[in-house]
């Protein structure tokens, strides 16, 4: 009968054969890693005159010649390894160059047929090469392969290799197509990856807004944002009406963005919006564009229900100079209770403080001006409140 | 005077009557025979790219010269590379290498060609490749100084070669302790530098330059791949001249650097 001691023993001989085992991978792995760094290193020396000749002919109309003499895979993976770090820090012809140069070595052939792989990862890493050398070949095999994929980051990674890749519209709106299906908040994360194209993107971005589906709408304003290219203006009216909350929203703040857009008719209808974000958005613009025509308006939504609207509208008021200002004293004396009051008269007074702040180097037109708000902002105040006690506050 | 000097003048005299240009390698070796000379012929003869070429060798200074019909400098340097490497395996290199392509480099004169040779004769490093460019080589006024402080070695080696070869004067740093010191070294005309440095961060460094600085004003452009707009922002507050992010086109630096100099 085997005894508890016994079969201790055999535990802990166990043990220590499973780590010692343990440990001898880990030696011998970090064994092949030092090989494998020793050899990078060496071909890397041995290459060090061909990577110059690369770096110094790269704006040159000839293309770059591959290494002579015939090399082994490795090598190529090596040498391919420092020509990434190159296409990566530049562009412009020197990455023009460089590409074809990948091109000639077989480089795009040798990811080509790993984007056929078994193993996802294999494809995955084939992918990020091709879209690395801005392979237009490869456009069609990464369509396939991010029609396969799961929702994880490696969507992501071959949806990017795509854009760098992309030969026209067409192959950028088939890969945004793919990402959308996957229903997940990620448009941002899609516009960024559509800013890796070397495309420009405005004509596909203004013919998203014209899809019906909300996903895509999305991605055509928040890529509009940044591009703000022209003749966009009545796709984004059309969208001030739309069903969904958010494409409403950014088709505003879109219009919002140029002024020649807020036309009275527009700026009476948005701050009249039943959205209080987009009311807040007019009422925002109307003081970053200096529109003293609305000023009424705006003085009106100093007192809407909402506060956003009623602290981006104040804030509108004191940037419309002194009429703007004045316009804000009238609420201070007008009013009696409420929120607004409160909006206003802190408002009036960080403007003044920062007008007083500013005085010392300010012209003599800017110190009129402060001395003229100071002058309406003391008048609104007289019944309640003096001026000494309200500059001490 | 060198043998190869005349020889290689006619020669070249000839292409540029056609309108073709041609490359030229100087390499320093030690004791070429006849029969090691055959055999450097016959070995490249048969391997691309196809080219006419001239060999001749200058037995008194011990400078192979290799001539390239029809051949710019791209095709000329990476034959060069050939060669080099064939000397090097046979033992014969002996110094340094110059390749040049006339009429793209320099108008072909024997003064330029007698140049190239002398600058052959100063480098000693053994197998170097020096491309004689008459921009950054030739001119006599001091070229103007660049400081180059970042810490990614890819865009150093790049841009001190990108540079040279435009006739710039390229000092390199890859933190801002370094920085600061080879500017003080050095007074360049122009810094290039990175947001993210070690030791010191840019906007230190450029806050110490402009501190150090008395009656000589150098610009200053960021090179980072720092893209928030209160970094631009806080950068121009600090004296910067330009504002350019990675992944950035050289060509673009350069016009940049060009602007801002003159």
């Amino acid at each position: 009968m085997q005894t508890p001691f016994a079969t201790a023993y055999v535990f802990l001989y166990v043990l220590c054969g499973v780590t010692t085992l343990g440990l001898i991978v880990l030696f011998g792995l970090k064994l092949r890693n030092i090989a494998a760094e020793k050899r990078t290193k060496r071909i890397l020396a041995e290459y060090e005159d061909y990577f110059v000749y690369l770096q110094a002919h790269g704006e040159e109309e000839e293309r770059l010649h591959t290494p002579y003499g015939k090399l082994e895979q490795k090598e190529k993976r090596i040498i391919q390894k420092k020509l990434f770090e190159l296409m990566e820090s530049f562009t412009g012809v020197h990455r023009q160059k460089l590409a074809a140069l990948c091109e000639d070595m077989g480089l795009v052939e040798l990811d080509l047929k790993r984007l056929d792989g078994t193993w996802k990862w294999t494809r995955v890493d084939a992918a990020y090469n091709l879209g690395v050398m801005r392979s237009q070949r490869a456009v069609p095999g990464l369509l396939q392969l991010l029609e396969k994929l799961e929702y994880d980051p490696s969507l992501f990674i071959v949806a990017r290799a795509v854009a760098k890749c992309a030969r026209s519209q067409n192959d950028l709106g088939d890969m945004i197509r793919q990402l959308v299906k996957h229903r997940k908040n990620c448009h941002q994360l899609i516009v960024d990856i559509l800013s890796e194209s070397e495309l420009d993107t405005g004509k596909l971005l203004i013919a998203l807004l014209q899809e019906t589906d909300a996903d895509l709408i999305e991605i055509g304003l928040i890529g509009l944002s940044v591009h703000n290219p022209s003749d966009v203006e009545p796709y984004l009216h059309k969208l001030v009406h739309a069903q969904e909350k958010e494409v409403r929203i950014k088709a505003v703040k879109l219009l919002c963005k140029d002024s020649r857009l807020l036309t009275d008719k527009r700026v009476r209808e948005f701050l009249a919006h039943q959205d209080w974000e987009i009311r807040a958005a007019a009422a925002k613009a109307i003081g970053a564009h200096g529109l003293s025509a609305h000023i009424p308006s705006l003085k009106k939504a100093v007192g809407d229900s909402n506060w956003w609207v009623s602290h981006h509208s104040a804030y509108s008021l004191a940037q419309l100079q002194v009429a703007g200002f004045q316009a804000l004293c009238e609420i201070l004396q007008e009013g009696r209770f409420g929120r607004h009051l409160e909006i206003a008269h802190q408002v009036a007074l960080e403007e003044l403080e920062k007008a007083k702040m500013q005085l010392e180097l300010a012209d003599q037109e800017k110190q009129l001006q402060y001395n003229l708000k100071l002058h309406l902002y003391q008048s609104s105040r007289r019944k309640t409140i003096s001026p000494v006690q309200a500059m001490q506050r | 005077m060198s043998n190869l000097v005349p020889a290689f003048f006619q020669l070249l005299s000839e292409m540029e009557a056609k309108q073709t240009s041609s490359g030229i390698i100087f390499v320093a070796c030690s004791n070429l025979s006849k029969d090691d000379l055959e055999v450097l012929k016959n070995h490249f003869e048969q391997e691309p790219p196809a080219a006419v070429t001239h060999y001749n060798y200058d037995k008194t200074k011990n400078i192979l010269g290799v001539l390239l019909e029809e051949q710019k400098l791209g095709t000329t340097h990476f034959h060069a590379l050939r060669v080099k490497d064939y000397l090097r395996e046979k033992q014969l290199l002996a110094g340094s290498v110059a390749i040049a392509s006339f009429p793209e480099n320099a108008r072909t004169t024997p003064q330029m060609l007698l140049k190239m040779l002398q600058n052959l004769e100063q480098q000693k490093s053994q197998g170097e490749i020096h491309i004689f460019d008459p921009v950054s080589g030739g001119s006599e006024k001091d070229p103007t100084s660049i400081l180059l402080v970042n810490p990614d070695q890819t865009v150093n080696d790049f841009l001190t070669i990108y540079l040279k070869r435009k006739g710039y004067q390229v000092i390199v740093a890859s933190d801002g302790v370094e920085g600061m010191q080879k500017y003080e070294e050095s007074m360049p005309d122009l810094v290039i530098t990175d947001l993210n440095l070690p030791v010191m961060s840019g906007y230190q460094l450029m806050e110490r330059i402009k501190h150090a600085e008395n009656d000589r004003e150098s610009k200053i452009v960021i090179l980072t791949d720092k893209r928030l707009e209160e970094d631009v922002q806080k950068s121009f507050a600090l004296g910067a001249s330009d504002y350019i992010t990675k992944p950035f086109s050289p060509v673009e630096l350069e016009a940049r650097v060009k602007r801002l100099i003159s």
